[in-house]
């Protein structure tokens, strides 16, 4: 099969008080398609940074960033959006827009300027609010979503955009343990392409076909969850001693941190 | 979102139809009043009303027409800028516009009065200056456009203010006055000349809205979400920034300062029907004309013998509704 994405030696910079802050060092890995892609390490590190390069924007500085075996640069941004989604982390906005609206906006990449939305187009929006349980909120407005709310339904829209690959930052970040598990599930399920920026170890471990640990910029280690949750390394890069064991009865990777101790 | 949103379909026939009899009324009103089957008459042209025919015809149905577009245009423009930018505070004067109208109308009659040009000619050339200066700044700028361009309209409008007053302290007063009437905003010399200059424009403009109606409401998310559904942001913004300038410029150059209409309507309306781009639109159109019909109908009626200009009806209109808004949402 070949690669969704093949990065060769990227770096990426910004600018920074008349300075340029490096932010990616000599990337080079390739992504296969239906794989969910997990991208660790500390705040700083770099996984947002990385994420948005392979949206598309900003463009690296050097090295060459292939999508589909074409420059993801030489796309057309509005032929890229039939493909590719890009899911930032914010809250959600002060628009009045209902959940409905929000989610049908991932029709836009397919539609003409003066084009309306037909049945078939409904029915897609409809089916992407249930598989992300927003079905009986679809009248509500946007504010009125809890944060975890507003991340399902920001994949909702992407579900409408009908895009193979998506790319999340921090999709589990505002959700309870419940919703952190059935939306990785979901995301499992759908078999696309799907990169996510992740803080929870244990999670990354236990649904992430692949696991990218990057630290300062550089790719420390990228592989199957049990290559990379190595305790030596994932003690060296979050600067705290790691204790990595497997569940008893599933034979789930799970990683302890063991913070010095305190006195109580 | 408001109770009304569902409704909007129904809620745009019945402001169309509020539209119409505000055009009918508009038409009967006047220093001659006529009824309604001399209005009739006058509208077949058949001769039977030739005086009523002349007042309809030259007089009335261009300005009650101009009132319409005008109103039209200076909400959508306000529509499409307050979504694009995310800001409820931006409106189509916002590039200095009213300045650059001023220093033309200024420059026209009083430094150059023997070449006879039309103040509409030198208004709307001062308005592009304006918008010229404006945009060569905010062009620059990648990031945070609105907001640089809002900024850069507040400097260029205080320099080219402080141009213009001090070439109006040394002008005559009565040339002095003929300019700052003329600011204060008048559909008087509305024709079918000037009907034919703002039409197309404001046509277009809700045409060009309408076709990005998508993108509009994806703008409301976040620049990021709408890059991600195949939008650029910044691009989209300088289209239709440049789109609502001359626009607004058109009407300035012909109407002079109309406040408020571009500010007030689009939060009218979506205080009704919600935020989404269609409903927003076409209702900020159609109340906008209904708005500005009203006022020029108050600004020709309600003194006998002299027309009150427009922009104070507008701006006291506009600001007692707006803060009665206010204090119900609270």
């Amino acid at each position: 099969m070949s690669a969704i994405y093949s990065l060769q030696q990227i770096s990426l910079s910004y600018p920074q008080q008349r300075q340029r802050t490096q932010v990616l060092q000599d990337i080079s890995l390739e992504l296969a398609p239906g794989e969910l892609v997990g991208i660790i390490g500390p705040n700083g590190a770099g996984k947002s940074s990385l994420l948005s390069l392979l949206s598309g924007c900003p463009a690296p500085d050097s090295g060459k960033l292939l999508f589909a075996g074409k420059s993801l640069a030489s796309i057309p941004l509005r032929q890229l959006a039939r493909q590719l989604a890009f899911l930032p982390q914010h809250n959600p906005p002060l628009t009045g827009l209902s959940c409905y609206q929000v989610a049908a906006l991932g029709l836009l990449p397919h539609k003409s300027w003066f084009e309306p939305d037909n049945d078939y187009d409904r029915q897609q929006v409809l089916l992407a609010l249930s598989q992300t349980g927003l079905l009986e909120k679809q009248q509500q407005p946007v504010e009125s979503l809890s944060g975890g709310e507003w991340q399902r339904l920001t994949l909702a829209r992407a579900l409408v955009q009908q895009a193979s690959v998506l790319l999340l930052d921090e999709p589990t970040n505002h959700l309870d343990v419940k919703h952190q598990h059935q939306l990785l599930q979901l995301l499992l399920q759908l078999k696309k392409t799907v990169i996510c920026a992740i803080h929870d170890l244990d999670l990354a471990a236990r649904y992430c076909h692949k696991l990218l640990l990057l630290d300062q910029g550089k790719v420390r280690a990228f592989g199957r969850p049990e290559q990379v949750l190595q305790p030596a390394l994932l003690s060296e890069v979050f600067e705290l001693p790691v204790a990595v064991s497997q569940h008893p009865q599933y034979g789930w990777w799970q990683v302890q941190f063991i913070s010095p101790q305190v006195a109580l | 979102m408001s109770r009304w949103t569902r409704y909007y379909p129904l809620a745009l026939t019945a402001l169309a139809l509020v539209l119409l009899v505000s055009v009918v009324i508009s038409l009967l009103l006047g220093s001659v009043s006529f009824p309604l089957s001399t209005l009739a008459a006058a509208l077949q042209f058949n001769g039977t009303e030739p005086l009523a025919e002349t007042i309809i015809w030259q007089l009335r149905l261009p300005r009650v027409l101009t009132a319409l577009l005008v109103g039209a245009g200076l909400a959508v423009s306000g529509a499409v800028l307050q979504n694009a930018s995310r800001n409820p505070l931006a409106d189509p004067y916002l590039f200095g516009l009213m300045a650059g109208a001023a220093l033309g109308a200024t420059i026209v009659s009083i430094v150059l009065p023997e070449q006879q040009l039309s103040m509409a000619l030198g208004a709307f050339v001062g308005a592009m200056l304006a918008i010229v200066l404006v945009l060569a700044v905010a062009m620059r700028q990648q990031r945070q456009r609105i907001e640089i361009t809002l900024l850069a309209g507040v400097a260029v409008s205080f320099m080219l203010s402080a141009i213009s007053s001090f070439i109006l302290y040394f002008a005559e007063p009565f040339a002095a006055n003929r300019v700052i009437f003329w600011l204060m905003g008048s559909l008087s010399r509305s024709s079918w000349q000037s009907l034919m200059l703002i039409g197309p424009p404001v046509v277009l403009l809700l045409l060009l809205a309408l076709a990005l109606r998508r993108q509009l409401d994806a703008l409301l998310l976040s620049d990021s979400s709408a890059r991600s559904l195949g939008i650029r942001p910044e691009r989209l913004r300088l289209v239709l920034l440049i789109a609502t300038a001359l626009v607004s410029a058109v009407i300035v150059s012909q109407c002079g300062g109309i406040a408020f209409v571009g500010l007030l309507v689009p939060h009218m309306v979506r205080y009704l029907f919600g935020v989404t781009a269609v409903p927003l639109l076409l209702g900020s159109a159609l109340l906008g004309a209904v708005f500005m019909l009203w006022v020029d109908n108050l600004s020709r009626t309600l003194l006998a013998q002299q027309e009150i200009p427009l922009g104070v009806i507008t701006s006291v209109l506009g600001s007692l509704f707006f803060l009665l808004l206010l204090r119900r949402r609270v």
